[in-house]
């Protein structure tokens, strides 16, 4: 047998980091923590503000009864154990928290936290549903009211040196990002995906020299380890809010192996660097708001569907596992648009809808099974 | 309402008009285009429920069913002997809540044409049955707003059928009282019904 | 039955039908006046439709929550996606609105969204539109909306899109980013549609929305009285006309036919039931059967004196001075005024602040939160607006239903869930509080 990811002292670090009753890194670095709900927040202005950015998350609550009183259980099953965290206290180390009016789902967690919740400070800006350039101006005034309001609350002063500085520090962490990236996506590729994924969400919870350590860590290791054999079929995983490494484990388990991802808290938020200069709010804005777009960008299908079919074909994938939680309506009809495009350019797609928290270990295997047998029969014809 | 204090008469009277339509299917399936609906009525004070099942050929009659129907309309068994007398239109029985109408509106304006023919044929029936006493003197509202004819052809048989229907009357009250109007516009369907195809369900 | 002689597609033909038919049935009875002049502006709207399309205008598609007003100053032809599906379910066959639900849901549209996008994609799939110049998407009021018009964008090799996006706030700064965004909008409707903009006529078009909005606050003002005097079912129109008829004729015709009929009412005073309860009807109404709201005001007493959908806030008035001050109006009155994108777009203090408004203004004694099974931002706020609703002592009503669909909850179901609340709730309630508060008698 192979030597395999298993024994890395690195990929333990950051899976400890994913499962983490409490993000205790980021909260013990003796910087306040902010709490935030999307990949359109840059924590680069919170990294210099002197905060420290955590992305939140349900933090493996199995209970999400205290978020579901308020939120029924017909919202989002990431919100409601969000907000359930929230309000039991796993997050009691929190100074405050940011919200987006990404959707109907985390505007009411909001809403929750606000009138609920102990946090001392909350943050909030409305990002627009498009890219058009005219809508820029107004992302850049969010993002500097933010800016203004963290200085405010926590009596900082945010200059530009500091942002250029938060902004380098965090290119290091796109920078292995991109890395893990290209060793799944190689021809014969050593990280399995759940554990390339598992530092990708890592990501969002460590300070960057921590996760910068432990990726450069398990990057070298990798390249020491054997290929991975037995892979029956090379997916991309793709759709809304997935922060759960076992998910993908259990795809994998099956004999796929996840070449790469076009996920929230995958690579489609941190995959590209961000631009130092004059001014960095713009930079940052700039970015933030040309990342591959979240499906609440309204008119940005094209683009998605092109990210997709290039990442299809740099990893070599043979076929596309698209994965959201139930409720979702942002990402609910990606699968109507991507089927609608697969009439002239067809490729094999499975849908795995799921609820936050758990893995519906037995279902999503035999889903899986049945779909590499279907890619298996599609390559042999 | 004198006369139809219990369920008993109410289903003799109300109930046997109603299963008298099947006579009367090929006109019905013309006023109903053909729709294959299934209209419950459901009466109160005294009760009876009622379906006129045009999902078949020839329509059926049903006083002891529980299905919902397509469409339904409810009210008291008084508003509705009214409204089968023509003395409250359908709409102003909807308006004023005497009539609770159910399902959806473009199948129960397909049904709803059978209201403005049933009263020209409904006292007829209350006689041969000897329960003139029932038929309320008062003045008839219009049952709904006239729309023009359009074409020729429609004017001239309008024009024909109310010749054909003045002719009946003039008979029945002048010449021969016991003249069975049901009877002549069942003769009128079947005619329709060998001229050409009827609505078939 | 052809429409302008010619013949259509069965469903638009099933709705042309029917609209005929219920004018023929109500415009014979004087208590049937208002809805008769509903129906016959309806009619001419639906007419001057086919007619524009059929002498070959471009038609621009949009969605729920923008208003029409710069498409009708382009004279050009609007078609909001949902438009088909209501129009079915609320003066055609409710089995075509489930046809387009099905089939939408059949080609993976996600039955997670609103059954009222479900339906539009449906009807759009089944070709009943026509070919679209482009196509105009707001994000509001709802995250469906944001997934509808990326399905919309996707039909026909892809439609010209242009996005209006609507922040999450209700200050001026909000109401100039989206006057700024629909001066960008001009000239891409210019682009694909090949009509110019005159600025007169959209003032006119502004004008004539003004006068609407002057009939839509008369009508609630007659309708806050109690007992109020107009049928429950017309309580939600408010959103249909913004919706589909905003800035037109028709739209003005409709309005004023709705105010005079509710003015006519309370000064003929007839009353045909007996007036126990007024809820105020929060989130969807139920358009797969509005005569249900007959039903409920015959046997239960419980009248619906405004609804979400019927709430017209004040703040509509468009000035019409200028290029600009127009340009504001109507981005303040799409955002602020329309219902739903008002209530739902924003924060829950908002959507609470405003149900306390309508309770206290139409007198009510209790809520009814029919909740849309889609409305993902209702839903979300249910227990900030229960303990709202406790702590101002507000008997309420929760389901789960679908506004389009009625598989989701039955008539059956919705009739033993509002029968309850009101004989076990609300008036054992009322009779404790205020002995004989009832409102009306029969045939007062």
């Amino acid at each position: 047998m192979g030597k395999s990811a298993e024994s890395s002292d690195a990929l333990r670090a950051l899976r400890a980091a994913v499962e983490a009753a409490k993000p205790e890194e980021a909260w013990r670095a003796g910087r306040p923590a902010v709490g935030y709900f999307c990949s359109y927040v840059p924590v680069e202005l919170l990294l210099a503000a002197g905060l420290s950015p955590v992305r939140l998350r349900g933090l493996g609550q199995e209970d999400s009864s205290s978020g579901d009183a308020y939120l029924s259980h017909l919202t989002c099953s990431l919100v409601r154990h969000i907000a359930a965290a929230v309000l039991d206290g796993a997050y009691d180390f929190l100074a405050g928290q940011i919200s987006v009016n990404t959707c109907d789902h985390v505007r009411r967690g909001n809403d929750v936290l606000v009138a609920k919740s102990d946090l001392a400070y909350h943050g909030y800006i409305s990002v627009p549903h498009s890219l058009r350039a005219g809508l820029f101006p107004w992302y850049l005034e969010e993002l500097s009211r933010l800016k203004a309001s963290l200085e405010d609350h926590f009596q900082v002063r945010v200059g530009g040196e500091a942002l250029n500085q938060a902004i380098t520090r965090m290119n290091r962490v796109r920078e292995r990002v991109q890395k893990l990236d290209d060793l799944r996506k190689g021809p014969a590729p050593r990280l399995a995906g759940a554990d390339a994924f598992t530092a990708l969400v890592a990501a969002r919870s460590l300070p960057p020299e921590r996760f910068v350590e432990l990726a450069d860590a398990l990057i070298a290791e990798a390249e020491t380890l054997d290929p991975i054999a037995g892979i029956r079929g090379r997916v991309l995983l793709i759709g809304g809010e997935l922060d759960d490494p076992r998910f993908v484990r259990t795809i994998e388990s099956q004999g796929a192996l996840v070449v790469g991802d076009l996920l929230c808290f995958g690579s489609r938020g941190l995959g590209r660097v961000v631009e130092i200069g004059k001014d960095p709010l713009s930079s940052l804005a700039r970015a933030y708001l040309h990342q591959i777009p979240c499906a609440r960008m309204m008119d940005e299908f094209p683009q998605r569907w092109q990210a997709l079919l290039d990442l299809y074909q740099a990893s070599r994938a043979d076929g596309i596992i698209f994965t959201r939680i139930k409720f979702c309506q942002i990402w609910a009809n990606e699968v109507h648009n991507l089927r609608h495009r697969f009439e002239t350019h067809p490729l094999p797609m499975l849908v795995l809808e799921r609820e936050y928290g758990t893995v519906s270990t037995g279902q999503v295997k035999t889903r899986v099974q049945a779909f590499l047998e279907r890619l298996e029969t599609r390559r042999n014809d | 309402m004198a006369g139809l204090a219990n369920s008993q008469e109410l289903d003799l009277v109300i109930g046997g008009f109603l299963r008298r339509l099947p006579r009367l299917d090929p006109i019905i399936r013309e006023i109903t285009e053909g729709t294959p609906l299934l209209l419950k009525l459901e009466l109160k004070d005294p009760p009876l429920a009622a379906e006129i099942d045009l999902t078949c050929t020839p329509l059926v009659i049903r006083t002891d069913s529980t299905a919902a129907g397509t469409v339904g309309m409810a009210g008291r068994s008084e508003d509705f002997q009214r409204v089968l007398l023509g003395l409250l239109p359908v709409a102003k029985g909807i308006n004023e809540k005497k009539l609770l109408a159910r399902g959806s509106i473009a199948l129960l304006m397909k049904a709803v044409p059978l209201f403005y023919v049933v009263p020209y044929i409904y006292p007829s029936y209350l006689e041969s049955i000897g329960r003139a006493d029932l038929i309320e003197a008062g003045e008839y509202p219009p049952l709904h707003a006239d729309q023009p004819v359009e074409g020729i052809m429609n004017q001239i048989i309008s024009a024909l059928a109310y010749g054909a229907g003045y002719l009946m009357g003039f008979i029945k009250k002048r010449i021969a009282p016991r003249l069975d109007i049901l009877a002549a516009l069942e003769a009128m369907g079947q005619g329709l019904r060998k001229a050409g195809p009827p609505h078939q369900v | 039955m052809p429409i302008l002689g010619r013949e259509r597609a069965r469903e638009w033909e099933t709705v042309w039908a029917t609209l005929t038919r219920m004018d023929s049935l109500f415009a014979a009875d004087p208590e049937g006046r208002g809805l008769s002049g509903m129906l016959s502006n309806l009619r001419g709207f639906l007419l001057d439709k086919f007619q524009k399309s059929d002498a070959g205008q471009p038609a621009v598609w949009y969605n729920l929550g923008f208003n029409p007003e710069l498409i009708w100053a382009l004279g050009v032809v609007p078609f909001c996606v949902s438009e088909l599906a209501a129009l079915s379910s609320i003066v055609g066959d409710q089995a075509d609105t489930e046809a387009f639900i099905d089939l939408a849901e059949s080609k993976g549209y996600s039955a997670d969204c609103c059954s009222a996008d479900k339906a539009g994609i449906g009807a759009l799939l089944r070709g009943l539109y026509p070919e679209p110049a482009c196509l105009v998407g707001i994000n509001t009021p709802c995250d469906s909306q944001v997934a509808v018009v990326q399905a919309m964008a996707e039909q026909r090799n892809r439609v010209p899109l242009f996005v209006i996006d609507v922040p999450p706030y209700d200050d001026e700064r909000t109401f100039r980013q989206v006057a700024g965004q629909l001066r960008e909008l001009i000239p891409f409707l210019e682009k694909h549609t090949g009509r110019r903009l005159e600025w007169d006529r959209l003032r006119k078009v502004c004008e004539t929305t003004n006068r609407t909005s002057q009939y839509l606050w008369d009508w609630m003002e007659w309708r806050s009285r109690a007992p109020t005097m107009q049928p429950s079912k017309v309580a939600a129109f408010t959103m249909v006309l913004m919706i589909g008829f905003s800035g037109s004729r028709w739209g003005l015709e409709i309005a004023r036919a709705l105010a005079e009929d509710a003015r006519r009412k309370v000064e003929t005073g007839a009353r045909y039931f007996q007036e126990k309860a007024r809820a105020i009807w929060y989130q969807d109404p139920v358009w797969w059967d509005i005569q249900i709201y007959d039903w409920m005001e015959a046997e239960l007493g419980l009248v619906i004196p405004m609804d979400i959908f019927g709430y017209y806030a004040s703040e509509a008035w468009i000035d019409t001075s200028s290029e600009e001050s127009m340009l504001f109006g109507l981005a303040r009155r799409m955002v602020n005024c329309h219902p739903m994108s008002r209530q739902f777009r924003g924060t829950m203090k908002r959507y609470i602040e405003d149900f306390m408004v309508l309770h206290e203004r139409f007198q009510a004694d209790c809520g009814i939160l029919a909740g849309h099974i889609a409305c993902k931002h209702s839903w979300g706020g249910i227990g900030l607006f229960k303990e709202a609703c406790k702590k101002a002592d507000i008997p309420l009503l929760v389901f789960e239903f679908d506004m389009f669909d009625p598989r989701i909850l039955t008539y059956k179901e919705l009739q033993f869930e509002l029968k309850r609340f009101v004989e076990e709730m609300v008036l054992p309630r009322k009779g404790r509080a205020k002995p004989g508060a009832e409102h009306g008698r029969v045939g007062e």
